[in-house]
């Protein structure tokens, strides 16, 4: 339980700085980008008026999330940014749906070093430590120790990183958006606020402009909340099956845990990360 | 006795003596709502029965992960140093205070579907399912500070005098940072329970709604987070 | 132990008091939300189809009942990073 947090990183050197990743993180994305991909390309490539299993699937959240964003963004804005919107509530959902595939190498591995150490053998050592604490020490050499050692399927999202990546994103185009579509005046008059002409005076009007510092502090902090939203919830659903699984060294499975932080948990919040997504851009209209 | 048992002991009764609060209240609650709603209706009462059942199960996962805490820190508590015992009296602050609101806020949607049982025994189905999608997010700022408990009990820093308050500190701010937003995510599934039991034909309108509303409100929580985790980690 | 000098003192109780600002900032702006949110879904349910609007207005009242939330947060990262 020491180790728990702990990620490996590497060390990469670009243009004189070094700058550390963790090749995990990588690893998932791409393969979540792979799956998205092949899905959409089976999904795609034989469509009928009457359609498919597969199909129906993408048809169904197509027009769940464009319903949503032509409602929110008006029709002429909303079309544009379907695509967008789109991409990135399948990309948070099967991000965070990828771990719940529990490990199955741990897990059978688990299972023999159990059977192993009941039928008396010196190669693993086994007891019950506590109420809930399971310990068995196993010996490197035995030839399912690989097993035992399997990397985790884990969620890219569980990674701050993506998740800061992802919310500046939708920042980005959210503040674009708010100054191509009303022109970068009246965008600045939003944070700075309105000086108008009255009789030979000059009234400020709200948001007045000692506002200004707080205001920016609100816009900074609406990314750290959206991205720390998505990363809270997935790596403490983690932190709670891990922690729960290692207790009884994934002996048992917690199927009920994975169900609901994974793919619950997983459905709500890759929803709400893209309704926030359409509510930010929607705000700067 | 060693200072880390000692800490450990206080972390424990720390985490299930301030966590149960809120669920019992919230499950009193729910009897409450449900005991009037048979007094509308007496008819209903298998129905009423079983899902105040199931919404009070719901309702006591907040209970729950304040017992795991408890029984990891009795247990599972090792460490000989002067900052492990620091970490796991933190560690029972925050999920001892963090579960109170989301366990009284699970149950103030639990206690509004009951009245719309007691209306009309007919939309218990939708307002069971409105329940638990509502009581299931309230748990968020549970799960929240479950995690930096979680996080403190593996941690194993080096000593400095700054350190213990830093740790302290973001016991205190996770675990009392949780308590607003779960009971604001309470009342915001209470009311839209209400609605649906009003007219079921609401109910996909009304569970987007209410899932935007319970999300933005989790706000300040997840600002809690972002400094306890600043407090464990950066300082 | 060692002793400990005053600004060390001042350093620490500065985090200590950034843990109980955030902490209890966070309560009331939570509940105040709370029922910025509750209210919105109860007008929805008797307006759906003014649903679009009463989002818009759920998600501004938020926003800024929200404000002293930041102020905490704000407070909070001074006592951390300035004091």
């Amino acid at each position: 339980m020491e180790n728990l947090g702990q990620v490996t990183l590497i060390t990469l050197n670009l243009f004189g700085r070094s700058i550390e990743v963790n090749p995990t993180t990588f690893i998932m994305t791409w393969i979540v980008m792979g799956l998205i991909l092949g899905f959409g390309l089976i999904a795609g490539r034989q469509l009928k008026t009457i359609p498919g299993k597969l199909q129906n699937i993408f048809e169904l959240l197509f027009e769940f999330i464009e319903d949503i964003t032509l409602n929110s963004l008006g029709h002429k804005d909303g079309k544009r940014y379907v695509p967008f919107i789109f991409t990135l509530f399948i990309f948070v959902l099967v991000s965070n749906w990828i771990g719940v595939f529990p490990n199955i190498g741990k897990f059978i591995g688990s299972i023999i070093a159990l059977v192993h150490s009941l039928i008396g053998s010196d190669g693993v050592e086994f007891a019950f430590k506590g109420l809930t604490n399971l310990q068995f020490t196993v010996d490197p050499n035995v030839w399912y120790a690989f097993l035992l050692n399997t990397p985790d399927l884990s969620e890219p999202t569980r990674s701050v990183n993506t998740d800061m990546a992802l919310a500046l994103m939708v920042f980005i185009i959210a503040h674009l958006h708010g100054i191509f579509k009303n022109g970068p005046l009246e965008y600045l008059k939003g944070y700075w606020g309105d000086i108008i002409p009255c009789r030979g005076w000059y009234l400020l009007l709200a948001p007045i402009n000692i506002m200004l510092p707080l205001n920016i502090i609100g816009e900074i902090s609406s990314v750290v909340s959206h991205s720390f939203r998505l990363f809270g919830n997935i790596f403490g659903g983690f932190m709670i099956i891990t922690i729960v699984s290692s207790l009884v060294k994934f002996i048992f499975l917690p199927v009920g845990l994975l169900a609901f932080f994974g793919l619950f948990a997983g459905v709500v919040q890759a929803f709400v990360f893209t309704m926030l997504a359409i509510t930010y851009i929607g705000q700067k209209n | 006795m060693e200072f880390v048992t000692i800490c450990a002991m206080l972390g424990a009764g720390l985490a299930i003596g301030l966590g149960s609060i809120g669920s019992a209240v919230g499950e009193g609650y729910i009897a409450m709502k449900a005991a009037e709603s048979l007094g509308r209706q007496p008819g209903a009462s298998q129905k009423t029965l079983r899902i105040m059942i199931i919404g009070q199960a719901v309702t006591e996962t907040a209970a729950i992960f304040a017992l795991v805490i408890a029984l990891i820190l009795i247990f599972g508590a090792g460490g000989t140093t002067f900052m492990k015992g620091i970490t796991y009296i933190a560690a029972g602050i925050a999920i001892g205070c963090g579960t109170i609101g989301s366990g009284f806020g699970a149950g103030l949607p639990g206690g509004s579907c009951m009245e719309g049982i007691g209306r009309n025994p007919e939309n218990a189905d939708a307002l069971t399912v409105q329940m638990i999608i509502g009581q299931a997010v309230t748990q968020t700022s549970t799960i929240f500070a479950l995690t930096v408990a979680l996080i403190l009990i593996t941690l194993n820093p080096e000593y400095s005098f700054i350190k213990i308050f830093a740790i302290l500190g973001g016991g205190i701010a996770m675990g009392f940072g949780a308590i607003g937003p779960g009971i604001g995510d309470g009342l915001v599934a209470k009311n839209a329970n209400l609605a649906v039991g009003r007219d079921p034909q609401n109910m996909g309108l009304l569970t987007r709604t209410m899932i935007i509303g319970q999300a933005i409100t989790e706000t300040t929580d997840i600002y809690a987070l972002v400094v306890a985790l600043i407090l464990i980690f950066v300082v | 132990m060692e002793t400990i000098s005053g600004a060390e003192l001042i350093k620490a109780l500065a985090l200590l008091a950034a843990g109980i600002a955030m902490g209890f900032g966070a309560i009331g702006p939570g509940i105040g939300e709370g029922f910025v949110g509750g209210k919105a879904c109860e007008a929805i349910g008797n307006r759906p189809d003014e649903a679009n609007l009463i989002t818009k207005t759920m998600i501004i009242g938020q926003a800024i009942s929200e404000t002293t939330g930041i102020y905490a947060l704000v407070v909070a990262l001074i006592l951390i990073f300035v004091v």
